[in-house]
């Protein structure tokens, strides 16, 4: 199917449904000739698949834990990069290339240095970061537990780790495209919401960092 | 087929990318190992020391950081945010036309007030 056939509807259904649309590419790259390396690793394919999952859920796990535990906090800043990494890997698991790759670059590449500079701006000593906040921590913990419990409960999100968010046929043109085509479109309103959060921020962060801004002058 | 299988080609498509990886972090495994399997080994105090030559270290060297620096990550931050938003607007450029051009140019006109300003105030500056 062409790309100028695409329905638009599909695309409509936002960020994570534009994911998908992989369905009818899998032919153009050669009728599956990739897929004969793969056979004698796995006879079972769904093995395979949450095997992949397993594999990013139980590193981000970890690593999170890494975060929270670690005595050193750039150990804990290393973990967390670790974490983005994989969180990423969920994302192409889940069709959404153009997601992991923001992903990396938003996070690990911007948001990461922001905590390591505040690490290195405050001068964290080893074990001066730890509070009593079990009590907090644990609350905060069942709730998001709790939560995660109901989603999964809920009809049609059993199977939401091993399928694309949309499955469907009509869509070929490229991840990117996708999220241009809806976010410039559907999205507009909050797309230019984004420009004036970002612009407030810009602000905020000059006048916190530059002395004598808020001062009046004499 | 189900979407079981279907994630699978998916994901075989990335097999060369687990590949790539692969063979990075074997790279730096094996070159690692080699060196230390091969390597002479006579360790003294002197050898052993973070610094064999120069001058003896005097102080801890995890000072302050300069809040300067965190001024500048913040700022990139914002900015590259802003360059993420126009991959996709580039890629459906055409199909947006004139109306996309238009709503792109409001975005970058407000990040253009957000950099007049922090250049006014003096946010680019060193000291």
């Amino acid at each position: 199917m062409s790309y100028t056939k695409r329905q638009r509807g599909v695309a409509l259904n936002g960020l994570w449904g534009s994911a998908g649309g992989f369905a009818s590419k899998a032919d153009v790259h050669g009728d599956g000739n990739y897929l004969d390396a793969l056979e004698w690793l796995t006879p079972n394919r769904s093995i395979m698949a949450q095997l992949v999952f397993c594999y990013f859920a139980s590193v981000i796990v970890i690593t999170a834990a890494l975060v929270v535990a670690s005595r050193n906090p750039v150990y804990s800043a290393l973990s967390l990069l670790v974490m983005f990494f994989h969180v990423a890997g969920l994302y192409v698991t889940l069709h959404a290339e153009f997601l992991a790759a923001i992903h990396i670059i938003v996070y690990a590449g911007a948001i990461l240095v922001l905590y390591l500079f505040v690490v290195m701006l405050l001068n964290v000593k080893r074990e001066e970061r730890f509070h009593r906040q079990a009590t907090v921590a644990v609350l905060l913990g069942l709730v998001l537990l709790g939560e995660a419990f109901v989603l999964s409960l809920q009809k049609g999100t059993q199977h939401v780790f091993f399928t694309p968010a949309v499955q469907s046929d009509t869509m070929v043109a490229g991840n990117t495209e996708s999220i241009g085509e809806v976010l410039y479109s559907a999205y507009l309103f909050p797309f230019e919401i984004a420009s004036l959060i970002l612009l407030v921020a810009m602000i905020g962060a000059v006048i916190l960092s530059k002395k004598g801004l808020l001062e009046p002058k004499s | 087929m189900s979407g079981v299988d279907l994630l699978v080609e998916y994901l075989a498509r990335y097999s060369s990318i687990l590949i790539f990886i692969l063979l990075a972090f074997g790279f730096g495994v094996v070159t690692l190992l080699l060196s230390y399997l091969v390597q002479p080994k006579y360790p003294e105090p002197e050898k052993l020391s973070p610094y064999e030559c120069g001058s003896e270290p005097f102080s801890d060297s995890r000072i302050p950081f300069p809040v300067r620096y965190y001024v500048i990550a913040m700022l990139f931050v914002i900015f590259d945010i802003e360059v993420i938003f126009l991959y996709p607007w580039a890629v459906t450029f055409k199909q947006l036309g004139l109306i996309g051009f238009i709503e792109m140019m409001i975005f970058i006109g407000l990040f253009v007030v957000a950099y007049v300003y922090a250049w006014r105030k003096g946010a680019l500056e060193w000291d």
